[in-house]
Formats: structure tokens, C-alpha cells, sequence
């Protein structure tokens, strides 16, 4: 009886153990996975009077205090519209959102909606099945309000798998009091524009604020400048590794030209290993001249942040007799996938169709300065402001965009060429830098 | 019950259940994902032990194993050798006075979150709003205020150092506990027969807290292998690969790159390297025969 008695406790102590397991992962994908199933299960008396219920999860990074109260309205607002649709958001900030985004969708807690970055994310997530195709559940008509170049940002071998949010173009920001006290005009060159920053640097102003300790931000720089220096189409073949031979000299010059700029000193102090948040609040602040950062972070970085009239923008200069293709940009454009796993994508589609109309798009680019993809949507006067009306003319020039390096590479690549960027300002060379990532392509390569 | 092993098994079950699941098969599922090419949301691929072959060729892997060594190295030197020094100097009757206040103040950095320390001496080396640099420039010694953290011959350094104000305080205390344990006897016919304070250091504190000694040894050893939130935070493993160690380089290989498998071999080299220094340390303290009770 006492034996009988401690099997009985044994067994009720390790399964009370694995109970509180199974509790636990079963109330987090109540809250979170696609719960359609085990809610309409449990109450099937309920759900057929009001129609399924259906709950699906968001995912997306604007956790900005200025820039989540947007996302916030437009859930609640298509909720009071579908009572019978849940939707659970979650917001994860830019840099860790880049792990947790892989991390949940290897688990059971995938998002159904989230947000992706371009080029090289969207291609690896549709390849690995990870992503719907959304062809079949798009209406011709929705699909057709969409500007059609844009949208080829989020198709993969024809077939669109993911849908363009705004559009992100890296421009110069210059401070126009700093500019004015130092009569400088806006130049139109690079030599012109190291000039202008010999000028400022000699009146004891730090021209440009860059924080890479990130990573990112001095990649952007070389990004753009691959593109005026390299021959557009030995770009497309060694960023997509048709070829991945990198040897065009055009990537050692890109890089000299940036090693040079922080060896005479234009860059801020600490430049390595400062955030580039604190690179935007010290441009912000008056500290330095300019700033090299993307059209849909004006608004709530520069705009809403210093006094009206106090800054401007220019594209940045060209390379004179450079080889690449000027008429071409960098530019990135963030996306909405919708995850294989879920469970009622027609509802998923339709909540983006209600993102996507014309009212809510308006009040996107009026609240948070985002440049909606939507063609009828044009960047009217009352609801933009000038910077950002001359970048779109400056964008609206362009031919064709590549996006910077970090996205359009496959990821191993990229991660070489980022961290040697990295480590350019202090101990490796420009050429050594091309070799590693000339090693590294020819791996990868050969792995494929 | 003694006598019914059956019924210990039995009791004993859950906690085996329970360790087999998260370590012992997690361990092992590490070693067998470590020989395919995949990520999260992708099928495996059979790639053998070709994650290994890369593994050797990796310059950031001999970087990140050479800053471990490095860590393990300073942190030994510290968190061992300087705590030990500290600790019988707080011991001394001169400063017992002022031996409470020393204590707390060493210890309470320990207790402090590690993202916390990390992110207050990143600000604190930071060449724009650090006090570092600040404080160095006040003194005359502008010349080398650089960007710590920045300068890839400089960041791992800082990062440990970091790392070393964290926790000396912690491993003093463990000593000074040791410490105390000494009978004050022995200094006295230490002193008695004519010792002075280096020599009792030597001939009567080391030997007296051996065990202590072993135990701070180890645990620093292996903690310096497993070290990842200050890299993290601090520098993640940057600029470039100059502060890798081997924790950032599993983490950036599995969640940046993809590189689950690769991030899995990783995973096992680190296991094999605690694995090893774990046993060292059973062995040398004798743990087998120690914790079976003599005689009965």
C-alpha cells in the first residue's frame, strides 16, 4: 500500500511537472499563434452564431512612441469594423526584430502577418516555403493599386510573396544655419562635397555625424558608392553571386573613399562604436553639419525634432568619372509577408486591403512621413513637407534601385563585408576587405 | 525506504526526467543538428561534419576561441590572484574596521544586472559623452583617449575589464567566507614563529582556503568560455570580428547568418571545452570521493 502510494506521488510529481509545461506553451499559443481553431472549437455553439471568430498575429517594428500609436489605431480601428476578428500585435524594435523574426518562425508562435525587409529576406523566406504566395488571394484590383515597380520588390521568380510598405532612400541632411554661416553651397561632386567638409572641419564643426556601432550605417555609405563606382551590371552579378567575384576595383575605391573621409577626420568622434541614434540626436542637436540617413525617418527623426526651416537635403554626390550607373539608386523598400502557417489568410489580406486604402495610406504618410507604395496616393503639399517632397522628386528620377548591401546579399556575405567595414577605420585595409569577401562569396557559392 | 532503491528510483524520477530533457538530450541534439546545413525555417540538409571543416578555416572562430583565452586568462588572474590579495588584506586586523564597508562596496557591482554594467560602461567609454575620456583629458592624458570600444586592438580588453570590476567583488567574498574559517591560531604561531604578513599569506591563507581556491578557479574558467551578455551589449562582437568570442559567434552565425548548423558546431565546441575543464575540476578537487560519506 505504501509502495503503491509513492508510485501514485512519483507519478503525480513528474507529471505534475510536465503538466505545468504543456500549461504554459498551450496558454502561449492561445494568446499568440492562430487560435482560430481552438476557439471555435471549444464554443462551436457561439462561433457559428456571429460568424468565426478568427484571430491572427502581428508582427512589425515601429515601436517608436511617435510611430506605434499609428500601427495601434489602425488595428483597433479594422477590430471595431470586424468584431469578430482578433488581432494580436507585437513590436520588436529594428535590431533585435532581425533575430527574433527567425527565431519565431523556426517555432510554433510564427506571426501570421509581419514585417520583412527586402532583396535577400523575402527570396530566402519564399525559397524555404516560409512565406504564402499571395497571387491567388490578391484581387486584380488591389494588386493594380499598387505602384507596379515598387511592387516587384516583394516577388520572387515572378510571383509575389510579400507587399511593399514605404520606400527607403538614403540622402544627405545638412544643417541650413550651419551651412549659411559658413557660405557653403551645396555640392554637387564628391570632391566638392570633401570640400565642404575640409570648410566645416577647419571652422571647428564636425561635418558629419555617423554612428557604425551597429554596423549598418557605414555600410549604407559604401552601398551607395559601389553603385556609382562599380558597372551596373558586375553589381548585379556579384551581389546575387552569379559571379560573387567582387574583384572589380570599383569596391576598393568605394572603400578608400570612406576610409579617407574618417582619416581626415569628418566623421564624429567615436564613430565605430557609437549607435546611430545618437549620430541623428547629435545632428539634431546642432553638432554637426550633416548626416547621411533615409527619407522615411525624417519625419520623426529631424522633422518633428528641430526647429522648421533648419534643415534641408541633397542626394549624395557623385564620384567624378565614376564607372557605375548614375541614373540608378539605392534604395530599400520594407514589406508585409504572410507566414505558410497561417490559418486564414483571406482575413490577413484583408486587413492589409483596409491598410492599403487610400484614407489609411494618407494617414500613414501624414502621420509618420512613410511614402506609401500606393499609386493614387501621391505625396500631395498639405500633407508632406518640403524635404521630403524634394527626396520623392529625387527618387522619382531614378531608373532602377539596388538595395544596400545587408539586404541584398546573402546573409554570410553580408555579414563579412558588414563587420569589415567595421574594422575598416581601425586595422584592415580596403583590399584586404575585398578578399575576405571574395572568400566568403566563393563559399557560399559553392554551398549552393 | 532506505533500503528500497526501487522507491529512491522512483522519487528520483521526475529530476532525472527533467535534467535528461533540458541537458542530456539537448546536448546531444546539438551535436547531431550540428551535422546538417540549416536554419529555422528551412529543411536540414546532410552536410557531415563539413561545419566543422569550416569551423577551422574560420578566422573569426581562432579570433573568438583567442579572446575566450584571453578572458579566461585576465579573468583567473583577477577574479583568483586579486580577489585572494583583497580578501586577506580585508582580513587584516588593521582595516577590519573599514572591512564591512570594503565589502559591500566590492561586492555590490555583482549584484548589478550584467546588460546593466555592460550598457553604464559602454555610455562610460563612449569618446562623446564618456567619463573615461573626459577624465583622462582633465589629467593630461588626452593623447590616448581614443575610442575604446571602437579600436578593434582595444574592445575586448574593455570588455573585460568591464567584466573584472563586475565580479571581483563577488569572488573576494567567497574568500573572505574561507578566510574566516581559519582558525586565528594558526596566525598566531605563525607569527609567533617569526612570519611576517607576506609569509603567513602564503604558508597559512593559500593552503587553508585550497578548496575555495579550486572551486573560484573553475568557476571563473568556465564562466570566461560561456561569457556572451557583456560582448553582446558592449561591442556585439565588434568592430568587425575584433571581440568576438565564441558565444556572439554562435549567436551571430545562427541568428543572422542562417547558419544554424554552423551555430550548432559552435555550440558543441563550447560544450567540449566547459566539458573538459569540468572534469579537470572534479578530479582535482576529488569530488567523487568527498561526497560519499566515510564509513557508513
Amino acid at each position: 500500500m505504501k509502495k503503491a502510494g509513492s508510485i501514485v506521488l512519483a507519478t503525480l510529481l513528474s507529471l505534475s511537472v510536465f503538466a505545468g509545461c504543456s500549461s504554459s506553451t498551450q496558454s502561449d499559443s492561445g494568446s499568440g499563434a492562430p487560435a482560430s481553431g481552438s476557439e471555435a472549437g471549444s464554443t462551436p455553439a457561439a462561433s457559428t452564431a456571429e460568424g468565426d471568430q478568427v484571430t491572427f498575429k502581428f508582427m512589425h517594428q515601429w515601436a517608436e512612441e511617435d510611430r506605434l500609436p499609428y500601427w495601434d489605431n489602425l488595428v483597433n480601428s479594422y477590430m471595431e469594423k470586424n468584431p469578430n476578428v482578433k488581432i494580436e500585435t507585437e513590436v520588436v524594435p529594428n535590431e533585435p526584430y532581425k533575430e527574433k523574426i527567425r527565431v519565431m518562425l523556426g517555432g510554433n508562435d510564427v506571426p501570421d502577418l509581419f514585417f520583412t525587409w527586402d532583396g535577400e529576406w523575402v527570396s530566402r523566406f519564399a525559397k524555404n516555403g516560409a512565406i504564402l504566395e499571395l497571387d491567388s488571394l490578391m484581387s486584380d484590383e488591389f494588386k493594380g493599386s499598387f505602384n507596379q515597380g515598387i511592387l516587384t520588390t516583394g516577388q520572387v521568380d515572378g510571383k509575389q510573396y510579400s507587399l511593399p510598405i514605404r520606400t527607403c532612400v538614403n540622402f544627405v541632411l545638412y544643417n541650413t544655419k550651419i551651412f549659411e554661416e559658413n557660405s557653403i553651397t551645396i555640392p554637387k561632386t564628391w570632391n566638392e562635397f570633401m570640400d565642404v567638409c575640409e570648410t566645416l572641419k577647419s571652422a571647428g564643426v564636425t561635418p558629419i555625424a555617423l554612428g557604425n556601432g551597429e554596423g549598418w550605417a557605414a555600410a549604407h555609405y559604401i552601398s551607395a558608392l559601389n553603385v556609382q563606382l562599380v558597372p551596373w551590371d558586375t553589381l548585379n552579378d556579384d551581389y546575387y553571386l552569379t559571379t560573387g567575384a567582387f574583384d572589380d576595383p570599383g569596391y576598393v575605391e568605394a572603400l578608400n573613399l570612406l576610409k579617407g573621409m574618417n582619416d581626415k577626420g569628418y566623421f564624429m568622434d567615436g564613430m565605430p562604436s557609437t549607435s546611430q541614434n545618437i549620430a541623428r540626436e547629435m545632428f539634431n542637436a546642432g553638432q554637426t553639419a550633416m548626416i547621411y540617413d533615409q527619407c522615411a525617418s525624417f519625419k520623426s527623426y529631424y522633422l518633428d525634432k528641430m526647429e522648421e526651416g533648419s534643415w534641408d537635403v541633397f542626394a549624395l554626390p557623385v564620384v567624378e568619372g565614376a564607372k557605375g550607373d548614375l541614373d540608378m539608386m539605392v534604395a530599400w523598400v520594407d514589406q508585409f509577408a504572410v507566414s505558410s502557417t497561417c490559418k486564414s489568410p483571406e482575413t490577413v489580406i484583408d486587413f492589409l486591403e483596409y491598410f492599403y486604402n487610400e484614407e489609411n495610406q494618407l494617414q500613414m504618410q501624414k502621420d509618420l512621413g512613410f511614402v506609401s507604395t500606393i499609386s493614387a496616393v501621391a505625396t500631395s503639399p498639405e500633407d508632406s513637407f518640403p524635404q521630403l517632397i524634394k527626396a520623392m522628386d529625387i527618387i522619382n528620377q531614378c531608373k532602377g534601385f539596388i538595395a544596400v548591401i545587408d539586404l541584398e546579399m546573402d546573409g554570410s556575405v553580408a555579414s563579412v563585408y558588414q563587420s569589415d567595414i567595421q574594422e575598416l577605420f581601425t586595422t584592415k585595409s580596403p583590399e584586404q576587405i575585398m578578399s575576405e569577401v571574395q572568400a566568403e562569396a566563393a563559399r557560399v557559392k559553392a554551398e549552393q | 525506504m532506505y533500503k528500497n532503491s526501487r522507491g529512491a528510483f522512483l522519487y528520483l524520477l521526475p529530476a532525472i526526467v527533467l535534467v535528461s530533457v533540458f541537458i542530456y538530450i539537448a546536448v546531444g541534439l546539438n551535436f547531431y543538428y550540428s551535422l546538417f546545413r540549416w536554419n529555422t525555417y528551412s529543411a536540414k540538409v546532410w552536410v557531415g561534419l563539413a561545419n566543422y571543416t569550416r569551423l577551422l578555416q574560420d578566422s573569426s572562430f581562432w579570433i573568438a576561441l583567442k579572446n575566450n583565452i584571453l578572458f579566461a586568462v585576465i579573468s583567473v588572474t583577477f577574479q583568483v590572484g586579486i580577489a585572494l590579495a583583497l580578501a586577506a588584506m580585508l582580513e587584516q586586523k588593521w582595516i577590519r574596521r573599514l572591512g564591512g564597508f570594503c565589502r559591500t562596496v566590492f561586492f555590490v557591482p555583482s549584484l548589478l544586472s550584467m546588460t546593466v554594467v555592460a550598457l553604464m560602461w559602454q555610455l562610460m567609454l563612449n569618446p562623446n559623452m564618456g567619463f573615461v575620456n573626459k577624465a583622462l583629458q582633465q589629467i593630461g592624458l588626452g593623447a590616448i583617449a581614443i575610442d575604446w570600444l571602437g579600436n578593434a586592438s582595444t574592445a575586448i580588453f574593455c570588455v573585460i575589464a568591464s567584466s573584472q570590476w563586475q565580479f571581483v567583488g563577488y569572488t573576494t567574498m567567497l574568500f573572505v567566507v574561507a578566510i574566516q574559517k581559519i582558525p586565528d591560531d594558526f596566525y598566531e604561531a605563525a607569527e609567533i614563529d617569526g612570519a611576517n604578513p607576506i609569509q603567513s599569506f602564503f604558508y597559512v591563507t593559500v593552503p587553508n582556503v585550497k578548496e575555495m581556491l579550486l572551486l573560484n578557479l573553475t568557476t571563473t574558467l568556465i564562466g570566461a568560455f560561456k561569457v556572451f551578455d557583456e560582448v553582446y551589449v558592449m561591442t556585439n562582437g565588434g568592430p568587425g570580428r575584433a571581440s568576438e568570442v565564441l558565444g556572439t559567434l554562435l549567436f551571430r552565425s545562427g541568428f543572422r547568418e542562417d547558419a544554424m548548423g554552423y551555430a550548432s558546431a559552435v555550440g558543441a565546441v563550447v560544450f567540449v571545452i566547459t566539458f573538459v575543464l569540468s572534469i579537470a575540476q572534479i578530479r582535482m578537487f576529488g569530488i567523487d570521493s568527498a561526497s560519499q560519506p566515510s564509513g557508513r
